[in-house]
């Protein structure tokens, strides 16, 4: 009955909602860089996952949303707020102060982060973040694996030069290394 | 010092996390009962007729033509922003249980805009719903509410306004048919306390079409009244002040519009002027005052003077469109560099805006010159006899050629002005 369907579809998505909706926000803050776009993210990505389900039983989990949320970014999303994340450079920044200063440290990343292509930064999420192999980004993002050793490699170093070096504790035998990148740091000698 | 890569992220998405609202569960099932309406909605004979009954004739608004059914395609009032998806249908059959409105709802909306000399009608409508959190009101998280953000001020800053006893905003779908409005009996209306003579309507209203019931989906025509007279408005009544305001998008994804979110990214009074004005560099928009160099003197109260936004070469040169702002707005900066007023949320126009490097659009600045916000503000209040720069310093909402959205800037100045008492 589709009725049914839908039914079940709205009580699992403000179950779904109501349960992960900061997690969900907080991956997609990776992407887009600021809380209100982010919120706007989670909010186009649950719509999307659980308008189709009017004729068909559909289970959609935490992960389910958050790949739509990347397919959002990577689609559309962020080309449409592409001036949003430029607007810092014309004129002063919104004033969307926390409720505590973050540090110095989490401030650079976020800047570093956001300062990267689309493609890369989600790159840099998904290997970092999310802890997926080389084939799984590709497969996610339906690129080449060799197109996503370039854009991590060319992602980590553009945060590299803005950061300094950059430690990770992603192996190599999860898909594959990063290019240039064969051991646990990425660039420097081992952190005392 | 090294940066842990894959730690860094967890803190990133951490400080996303904390500043997580909690998802507006009822907005999210209203635009997922939409988008799947938007497949399976159809017409209503009954409904329409329903609707029909309704039509009484014999006001100024009305048209002598029996009253129009709600319009079975998605309204088409021109949108020259891109949207995410497909445009969608509004349902015309009507709710059970509902009760259509009266007129004017579901009357042809047949005035068109006129320019009171004593007023001077700002703002726009704004979609949003109540948050779960604490009740208030936010634009762009559901679809729920819209609130006709429109006041009226007098035409001058500081000058008497002209008479006013009732200000209505009216949202017509694209058979010209009024779909929304706000009945006098639920207008809940204020004067600002500051001896401006501002009035506003401060009331939300359910984003449901007056005729059926049923959400309001597509493009709408927003229109406000004001008027010194207390009945339904006429044309050719003395004094009224008729504006088309920027077009109101439902569904679709249609994102959204918050006036207040561009102004937290302008300056505030007590703010260094010089980096805000370092910040724009190049503006998208240069303004130039139709009256040169001759605004001085101008009132403490603030400033109404015609201006013409020129469009420069920046942003590659690709032309913009949207629509063009109802009015832009100005800073002044005292010899110390400090901005000493506040802006207030501006809104656009329904005048499409089609601007290549070089074209002109012609508009006004409105600004009033006050100094509102936290410590750094006290004591900044503009005085008479000040002598100050002026600068005309906006952003404008608007699409470019190729899609994506812009945030565009404008700047003109500086202008010294010496300011006079009210």
């Amino acid at each position: 009955m589709p009725g049914r369907w839908r039914q079940r579809a709205d009580e699992a998505m403000v179950t779904l909602a109501r349960e992960h909706g900061r997690s969900l926000t907080g991956y997609a803050y990776l992407l887009a860089g600021n809380t209100r776009d982010a919120e706007d993210l989670v909010q186009d990505a649950l719509v999307k996952s659980y308008v189709r389900a009017r004729s068909r039983e559909i289970t959609i989990d935490e992960g389910y949303v958050r790949r739509a949320i990347l397919t959002l970014y990577i689609d559309g999303y962020r080309r449409r707020r592409r001036w949003e994340s430029l607007r810092h450079l014309l004129a002063r920044p919104e004033r969307l102060d926390g409720p505590e200063g973050p540090t110095a440290q989490r401030v650079d990343v976020e800047s570093a982060l956001q300062s990267l292509p689309p493609r890369q930064r989600a790159c840099v999420v998904l290997r970092f973040y999310d802890d997926l192999t080389i084939p799984e980004i590709a497969g996610r993002l339906g690129i080449a694996d060799g197109s996503v050793k370039r854009y991590l490699s060319l992602g980590v170093h553009r945060m590299e030069a803005l950061l300094g070096p950059v430690l990770t504790t992603a192996t190599a035998d999860v898909g594959g290394p990063v290019e240039t990148h064969e051991s646990v740091l990425l660039h420097g000698e081992e952190s005392a | 010092m090294r940066i842990d890569l894959e730690r860094a992220l967890e803190e990133v998405a951490a400080r996303g996390r904390a500043q997580a609202r909690p998802v507006p569960t009822d907005g999210l099932l209203r635009r997922v009962h939409r988008r799947r309406a938007t497949r399976t909605v159809t017409s209503s004979v009954a409904g329409v007729g329903a609707v029909g009954l309704l039509a009484v004739g014999g006001i100024g608004l009305l048209s002598p033509a029996p009253v129009a059914p709600p319009a079975t395609q998605a309204p088409v009032a021109p949108s020259p922003e891109p949207s995410a998806s497909e445009e969608p249908v509004a349902s015309t059959e009507v709710l059970p249980g509902w009760e259509p409105g009266a007129a004017p709802c579901g009357v042809r909306f047949e005035l068109e805009p006129v320019d009171s000399p004593g007023l001077e009608l700002l703002g726009g409508v704004t979609v949003g719903a109540l948050a779960e959190e604490d009740g208030l009101y936010r634009v762009g998280v559901g679809e729920e509410l819209l609130h006709p953000a429109v006041t009226a001020y007098p035409e001058t800053p500081g000058e008497p306004g002209g008479a006013l006893a009732s200000l209505h905003t009216y949202l017509v779908d694209e058979a010209g048919t009024i779909a929304l409005w706000d009945p006098p009996t639920e207008e809940l209306g204020s004067e600002a306390t500051n001896g401006s003579g501002a009035f506003n309507i401060a009331g939300l209203r359910d984003a449901v079409d007056c005729r059926t019931g049923q959400p309001l989906l597509g493009t709408y025509r927003a229109f406000s009244v004001a008027s010194p007279g207390t009945g339904l408005p006429d044309q050719d009544e003395p004094g009224i002040e008729i504006v088309e305001l920027e077009p109101v998008t439902f569904g679709a994804d249609a994102g959204p519009a918050d006036p207040h979110r561009t102004v937290s990214a302008l300056p505030r009074c007590g703010d260094d002027a010089s980096s805000a004005l370092e910040a724009v560099g190049d503006p998208d928009f240069r303004a130039e005052l139709d009256v040169g160099l001759l605004v001085d003197p101008v009132s403490v109260a603030g400033v109404h003077l015609p201006v013409t936004l020129r469009r420069t070469d920046t942003l590659d040169g690709v032309p913009l469109t949207g629509y063009a702002p109802q009015s832009v707005r100005a800073i002044l900066v005292d010899d110390e560099g400090r901005v000493r007023t506040t802006m207030e949320p501006a809104y656009r126009s329904a005048e499409p805006l089609h601007t290549a490097p070089g074209d002109a659009v012609q508009t006004s600045l409105y600004q009033w010159f006050t100094c509102l916000g936290g410590p750094e503000a006290a004591g900044l209040a503009p005085q008479p006899g000040e002598v100050m720069d002026l600068y005309v310093y906006d952003q404008v909402r608007a699409t470019a050629v190729y899609g994506t959205r812009v945030t565009a800037t404008v700047l003109g100045g500086p202008y010294p002005v010496t300011l006079t008492d009210w």
